[in-house]
């Protein structure tokens, strides 16, 4: 039994499972990729070959959960049917970790499937800080929570989003996924340091990093997943290994999905990075 | 509630990017140079992009037969109406068919939501329930005497369709990018069995016989009561003859988890 409290090893470097990819993962020649993050709603049903694909990568990589339908930042009550459900998944997948977004998705019944962002005041501390430990105590286990991006901020603010997330971590005693894409998209769109803030995340509760492309909208840059991670956030996850350290790295990548080749070399470029910052016993996993 | 002014920023920006309103807009803050229409835009557009490209993916031979346009405002005018309640985008289409029949511009059509229907069902066998699946051999070792009251139980992933119109045909063609034949009325409602078969979903056109063996099998109709529909459907001599035919195609197909004895 692994203690679902305690610190997850680094994974070293993985990819989101996506169904296209099943085949070139499950071949006699599997890829290069550590392990893989799964996404928990698309394995929230009854069976047939999402699961049965599941279950063949489960037996041959470490596998993580990542769910968008928490709504940990809702005012509405805690979903206690979709918490079921994902405990039940867990049960079966037995994830190092499970992680889902510090956002709200809808109120009052109604779900708009996105991420939307919080203002960072006291009063959203406490209750998310709240939320986060009956969910704790509900799935017996530490989640990780991850940073969005946005492209609002709310006047009645009254910290900056990395004070926010750095003390939500520490009331909720919790674990944080920290998106580097994120951080820039945000950091752009609201023109703030992204230095600034990944120096104020604490190091002991990182446990994952996400790597995504963004596009670039109208008014500001949009958090897309439908391209290659750019320059600008290999930069950052550079610098942000240099005050972490070794941290399980994986790329998200949900539209415009390129063969699985092509994400191969874009998480080389990671692990490229990280042997440039990380000595060889920093960057040996955890077996 | 523990979080008042939270929960009535929630609600008043739920509300906005819902119905393309700006009534939050003192609310935000953004820098210098952005507008906050803009930014507040951003959740308004990807709302509906974001739930109309889930259903042109669960949709999306519906989608080729309707065109971009009519798709896209038909797919609109249903998230209108039914905005999602699920925690879960994999059911955020779950009633297009049934309001297809009733939305303005498609009711007069009822082909599309036949053919929403077929896809929507196809979707749901591929990841529905997995159960174990009765073979020939199970049905050699029910005794003669007990045939009559043996109920040929399908699997969880089986659902009957009853079609008005040449759904079917339209949604075989344009899977195989042949062009579809034109939208018709069938002279009689015709079956369509939908299923799993190891981890595949299959869809089927029935007979007039074999729709009705399904359905009854499917509410827990015995062997017996087959062979009496078969016998008032057709040539009663050959009634029992011909359901165990169909049983063997069940059987020979996945179709059937289990025999039970009534
Ligand atoms: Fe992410």
């Amino acid at each position: 039994m692994t203690d679902t409290y305690a610190k997850p090893p680094f994974l070293g470097f993985g990819l989101g499972l996506r169904a296209q990819h099943y085949a070139e993962i499950l071949a006699d020649n599997p890829p290069n990729v550590d392990w893989f993050e799964v996404l928990s709603e698309n394995y929230m049903i009854k069976g047939g070959k999402p699961l049965h694909m599941l279950d063949r990568v489960r037996e041959q990589f470490p596998v993580v959960m990542h769910g968008v339908s928490m709504s940990i930042a809702s005012t509405s009550p805690l979903n206690m049917d979709y918490l079921a459900q994902l405990k039940s998944l867990a049960d079966h997948v037995q994830p190092r970790w499970l992680s889902d977004h510090l956002c709200w998705t809808g109120v009052h019944g109604k779900n708009l499937h996105d991420l939307m962002p919080v203002p960072y005041t006291e009063e959203a501390l406490n209750h998310i800080a709240g939320r986060i430990s009956q969910v704790q105590d509900f799935l017996g286990r530490r989640i990780a929570i991850e940073n969005v991006s946005s492209y609002i901020e709310f006047k009645e603010s009254e910290m900056t989003e990395w004070e926010f997330v750095a003390e939500l971590a520490n009331r909720a005693d919790c674990w944080l996924l920290l998106d580097v894409n994120n951080v820039f998209v945000s950091g752009q769109n609201h023109r703030f340091s992204e230095t600034a803030f990944i120096e104020a995340i604490p190091v002991e509760r990182v446990v994952q990093f996400h790597l995504a492309g963004h596009s670039e909208g109208k008014s500001c840059l949009i958090d897309t997943h439908d391209q290659p991670v750019c320059d600008e956030v290999f930069d950052l996850y550079e610098k942000a290994l240099r005050h972490f350290g070794p941290v399980s790295t994986m790329i998200e990548r949900d539209d415009n999905i390129p063969p699985l080749a092509e994400l191969e070399a874009e998480l080389d470029r990671a692990r490229n990075i990280a042997k440039g910052v990380l000595s060889p016993e920093q960057l040996r996993r955890a077996a | 509630m523990s979080a008042p002014n939270l929960a009535a920023l929630q609600a008043a920006l739920q509300n906005d990017v819902m119905h393309g309103e700006q009534k939050t807009l003192d609310q935000l803050s953004v820098p210098v140079g952005a507008e906050k229409a803009d930014r507040l835009g951003v959740y308004q557009y990807a709302y509906k992009a974001r739930l109309i490209s889930i259903l042109a993916t669960d949709y999306d031979t519906l989608w080729s037969f309707l065109g971009d346009q009519v798709f896209h405002d038909a797919a609109d005018r249903y998230l209108d109406k039914h905005p999602s309640g699920y925690f879960n985008a994999r059911w955020v289409g779950k009633g297009f068919a049934e309001y297809l029949k009733s939305d303005p511009m498609l009711q007069a059509h009822p082909i599309a939501a036949e053919i929403a229907a077929l896809e929507w069902t196809i979707g749901v066998a591929f990841d529905a329930e997995n159960s174990p699946v009765a073979l020939m051999e199970d049905l050699a070792k029910v005794p003669a005497e007990q045939v009559a009251q043996a109920i040929f139980v399908p699997i969880p992933a089986c659902t009957l369709l009853k079609f008005k119109t040449n759904a079917h045909a339209i949604y075989t063609a344009l899977k195989s990018n042949q062009t579809p034949p034109a939208p018709a009325n069938l002279a009689e409602e015709t079956g369509v069995q939908i299923w799993r078969l190891e981890l595949m979903s299959r869809y089927k056109k029935l007979t007039t016989e074999e729709t009705a063996l399904l359905e009854l099998s499917l509410q827990g109709a015995d062997f017996a009561m087959l062979c009496e529909t078969a016998a008032f459907l057709d040539d009663p001599d050959t009634a029992a003859a011909r359901v165990a035919g169909c049983i063997t195609g069940w059987l020979n197909t996945g179709l059937i988890t289990r025999i039970d004895i009534g």
